[in-house]
């Protein structure tokens, strides 16, 4: 099979599929933490793991992390933080692992956990999931994340937005969820290709199998998907005119409000990008000496 | 050091309280949030500040005091903390747990004790239960506001808890607008004569005695200034300067008895020292506008060299209170600057 | 360089609102025999002047309705008729992008072309398709068009005409523009009127300078964001920097460069002049490219820049900036060529009441002899000694 470097290939752990690839990037994903280790150990037999997501129902501070996870590069997708006293606690064993942690938007208090844990040191991030969204205290958190002059861990996705960001390129954040089918492919366990989590959960394939993956460029779902920003330009949706397109591409058209406070948030987004694309551009260059 | 508000509640009553009026006019459960906190935090952080003292109301009574703790820990934080000792059984069970791990260069307590005599019964006990648990964590703070103040109980309190060897001397100011107990200036000397009756059992017990700000220099002769002197090590304070407390709702001002003076908000700010330049610069303008507590500090050597600053400010900004001609003098002398 | 606005056909697929073209209703196509000799004859410029090089703008109408075969020929009359010249010879190209193909964008990557330029309109009704002027259809094909060109690694850019109804919202049609294409920003023109609107979308002088006006503070905010949104960053480039980059109508110098060549070899001075068949030349058909780019009806344009700045530019402090504007402004206006355009009443009008203001740079480009300037940079260094 023809190698697509640049692609990530996402799916669950079955060793029968894992075993077809050879020296690809795979990305593993889980709704429970059994078989972590094993997972690790067979996929980079012949393949690079990514990473182990795991999608689960538990509060951080209830999961009882294992010392051996700390080779394993982890992310989490988690309804909340738990308990400020039992993280704390679990500090320590936390700051061993590799960890991303994710929780959903829509719950107040975990933008406010997700700066917690942040300043503490551990990556984490916000995602958006399909409801009621604070975007106030988003902009809290962005702002947080793009100008505190304290040390902290990266918050996405902000922190992909200001790293990513190029001025003549727009930029889709959701890579930070895996759903670019540019950089992420989602292959069921018949080996079928979805270009995102979504299309993969709904049995929408864009490829009957992996092997057909050198054809994607041509493949006419991708090629579609590539330009659907376009229908906001010949529908003129809201979001052509949005001064933050370039770092959103209308992820937010369905939940736009009379003060359309996404575009309040992402505009000083874009703004934090653009500074910190200047900022790492005065930066000296580095001199070579003994 | 600043100071952070955690809470407008208190337990007690004390009658010099300073912060008195403050907390009557903000809401009991106006509690600093987390928010406040982690920006509180990064700004002291990134102001090159790690550390700086918690305070009410009553910080105890923070219903996430314990976890505020950890937390600065976790940020390496150097955390002192003003307490009366007094709490619910639980917080203190919590308390004994939880700070278990933490050592004393990470988390200090200032005791601030009342006079046993003028003690209930059950304050009392709750207190000494306090200092017999973090003894190796705390020292005392006295604020003294009549003249014939007793200091034998702290020297107990020291020698039986085995607490820090070091006293933190308050003297109670007067709040601008408000009646609280203090110490006026024609019953200072009086009550500086108490305190040296008190420094032969301080220096055989080995216990230091500091000032907080706001002390005058004349209220000492200068024989009491060389036992004084040789007493504190060479360190002693005349001067009155800038705190810096923030406020739940990160409202900023320079102390207690000034919380309604000049407050600003640590928004308009980008870090700690430009906080201080600003009161600085508003005292020191006020100062050269007023004189001290007593009418001979505008002639005072000692206070034109800044040695002393003729007692607290809050004494003086309180005599224009009610002479609204002055005050507007004031105001304009400090806006100019 | 020259610049030949080479029309081989007249003829769109489109029905835009205020295109001078589409009114000529020309459906004449070049024929491969005239083709061959304005080869030939660009051949014979560039070998007598080793050191110069000839812009080939493929312009129109819409220059795909030639179609790929038509371009297929034209290469190979190129090869034949230019073979040592040919590497000096740069192929540009015009289009509406709406009927592109793929054998097209090959043969075009073969004449050298990697961008296209191109015009685009938000607001429907404006620019379309029939006689209806379909715009939905129009910007569906228009976007395929973008989407075969980029598969193909053409770059484009696009001109956006300003007209009444941008007026409505200036900041909107800013975003909506900008947005569409971030590698390359877009160029907002004033809509051409010589009296003789009929579409009721014509604009005036002030406000033209008034929509610029509406869009220049926010640019100037985001300035590094938007750095190559025309004209702003021109007036940037030129003013700020110092490096007069203003468009053909203003350098003052377009009189022996360029040259419109139509579908029967008819040429003028330029493109805009051949749509409105004004300062027309002979036919190449009788002359050389030459003969043509230096004939002599051609000096009344460089004796207008004298006469100008001794007469009605003489005091003006943006005679750089502009050099009295377009020549054909300034004949459709008052019949001869050595007025000064109209055109300069919103240039004034945006730079005093809006460029200065808000970039606190007060402009002092009159003309190098001017009194005025002598005088101002006696001032200026003055100021500098105190």
């Amino acid at each position: 099979m023809n190698k697509l470097k640049r692609h990530t290939l996402v799916m669950n752990f079955d060793e029968n599929l894992i075993s077809k690839f050879n020296g690809e990037n795979i990305l593993i994903t889980s709704d429970s933490f059994n078989l972590l280790n094993r997972t690790y150990d067979v996929v980079n037999q012949n393949n690079k793991l990514v990473n182990v997501t795991v999608y689960t129902q538990s509060a951080l501070t209830s999961i009882k992390f294992l010392e051996n996870w700390n080779r394993i590069p982890l992310a989490l997708y988690l309804p909340s933080m738990g308990s400020y006293r039992m993280f704390f606690h679990m500090l320590p064993v936390l700051r061993q692992m590799n960890l991303r942690i994710y929780l959903p938007v829509s719950n107040n208090q975990n933008i406010i956990d997700v700066q917690m844990m942040a300043s503490l040191g551990i990556f984490a991030g916000i995602y958006f999931d399909k409801k009621p969204i604070n975007w106030e205290k988003v902009k809290e958190l962005a702002f947080y994340s793009q100008y505190s002059k304290s040390q902290h861990a990266p918050v996405e996705p902000f922190h992909h937005i200001s790293s990513k960001y190029k001025s003549d390129e727009t930029l889709d954040f959701n890579a930070v969820y895996y759903n670019d089918p540019n950089q992420f492919l989602h292959i069921n366990n018949e080996g079928k290709v979805a270009l995102t989590y979504q299309l993969l959960k709904e049995g929408k394939f864009a490829l009957e199998s992996y092997l057909q993956i050198n054809t994607l460029k041509e493949n006419e779902d991708f090629v579609n998907y590539n330009t659907a920003w376009q229908r906001h330009f010949l529908d003129k949706t809201t979001c052509s005119y949005c001064p933050a397109w370039r770092i959103c591409m209308g992820k937010f058209e369905s939940s736009i409000d009379a003060e359309k406070s996404c575009q309040q948030l992402f505009v000083e987004v874009l703004e934090g990008a653009e500074n910190h694309q200047e900022k790492n551009k005065r930066k000296p260059e580095k001199v070579w000496q003994l | 050091m600043a100071n952070i508000l955690l809470t407008q509640q208190c337990i007690r009553s004390c009658p010099y309280c300073f912060a008195k009026q403050h907390m009557s006019e903000n809401a009991p459960d106006d509690t600093l949030t987390w928010e406040n906190l982690m920006y509180i935090v990064d700004f002291f952080d990134a102001s090159n500040e790690k550390h700086f003292s918690l305070l009410g109301g009553e910080p105890f009574l923070h219903p996430n005091f314990i976890d505020i703790v950890l937390y600065l820990r976790e940020r390496k934080f150097r955390t002192n903390v003003f307490t009366s000792g007094v709490m619910s059984n639980k917080m203190f069970e919590e308390a004994i747990k939880e700070f278990a791990p933490i050592t004393p260069n990470q988390l200090s307590f200032v005791v601030n004790v009342n006079d046993p005599k003028k003690t209930s019964f059950s304050e009392l006990e709750t207190v000494k239960r306090f200092l017999r648990a973090f003894g190796h964590f705390s020292s005392l703070s006295f604020n003294v506001y009549r003249e014939d103040f007793d200091m034998d109980f702290l020297v107990q309190y020291i020698n039986e808890y085995g607490l820090k060897r070091h006293i933190r001397l308050g003297l109670a100011h007067p709040i601008p607008g408000v009646k609280n107990s203090h110490i006026k200036p024609d019953g200072m000397r009086d009550m500086a004569k108490n305190l040296m009756s008190f420094i032969p059992k301080l220096n055989a017990n080995k216990i230091s005695v500091g000032f907080d700000c706001g002390m005058p220099m004349c209220l000492f002769t200068d024989e009491e200034m060389g036992i004084l002197y040789k007493h504190a090590g060479g360190q002693l304070k005349f001067t009155c300067g800038p705190a810096v407390d923030v406020g739940p709702d990160m409202s900023v001002w320079t102390c207690f008895p000034l919380s309604n003076y000049k407050k600003t908000t640590l928004f308009d700010f980008d870090n700690v020292q430009q906080i201080r330049r600003y009161y600085s610069k508003m005292m020191n303008a006020g100062k050269s506008e007023i004189h001290g507590i007593f009418e001979a500090c505008d002639d005072c050597e000692w206070r034109t060299e800044k040695l002393c600053s003729g007692g607290c400010y809050a004494h003086s900004v309180s005599k224009f209170h009610n002479e609204p001609e002055n005050l507007r003098k004031l105001e304009e002398v400090i806006n100019n600057e | 360089m020259a610049v030949i606005i080479f029309k081989a056909t007249e003829k769109c697929n489109a029905n835009c609102i205020y295109c001078g073209v589409v009114k000529k209703a020309n459906q004449e196509v070049m024929d491969f025999e005239l083709l061959t000799d304005i080869f030939k004859k660009i051949n014979v410029y560039l070998l007598k002047f080793p050191k110069e090089k000839v812009s080939f703008t493929w312009h129109g109408g819409e220059v795909a309705m030639l179609g790929a075969d038509y371009f297929v020929k034209a290469y190979e009359i190129l090869q034949a008729e230019c073979p040592d010249t040919q590497k000096r010879i740069e192929h540009l190209v015009q289009s509406n992008m709406t009927a592109l193909t793929q054998e097209l964008l090959d043969i075009w990557k073969k004449l050298g072309m990697n961008s296209i330029g191109t015009s685009f309109e938000p607001v429907d009704g404006i620019r379309g398709l029939g006689k209806n002027r379909d715009s939905v259809a129009y910007n569906k094909r228009f976007f395929q068009g973008v989407n075969l060109a980029e598969k193909n690694g053409f770059k484009w850019g696009f001109i956006y005409v300003v007209n009444k109804k941008s007026l409505e919202n200036p900041m909107e049609i800013f975003h909506f523009l900008t947005n569409m294409n971030l590698k390359s920003s877009p160029m907002m023109n004033k809509m051409y009127d010589y009296g003789d609107d009929e579409t009721g979308l014509a604009i005036n002088q002030d406000e033209y300078a008034d929509f610029l006006g509406a869009l220049f503070p926010y640019w100037w905010k985001n300035r590094k964001r938007y750095a190559s949104v025309k004209p702003f960053n021109m007036f940037y480039e030129s003013i700020i920097n110092g490096k007069i980059q203003m468009g053909c109508e203003y350098m003052g110098h377009c009189t022996n460069k360029w040259i419109y060549i139509g579908p029967t070899g008819d040429t003028a001075q330029c493109g805009r002049a051949g749509d409105f068949g004004i300062m027309k030349y002979p036919s190449i058909k009788e002359h050389t490219l030459e003969e043509i780019l230096f004939h002599k009806d051609r000096k009344p344009i460089d004796e207008r820049q004298i006469k100008l700045a001794e007469t009605e530019c003489k005091d003006c402090r943006f005679w750089e900036l502009c050099h009295g504007g377009c020549v054909l402004d300034a004949y459709m206006s008052s019949g001869n060529y050595e007025s000064k355009s109209p055109n300069c009443g919103w240039m004034q009008k945006f730079l005093i009441k809006y460029f200065e203001p808000v970039t606190g740079v007060k402009i002092n480009l009159y003309h190098p002899n001017s009194k005025k300037r002598i005088q101002e940079n006696k001032n200026q260094k003055a100021e500098i000694k105190k």
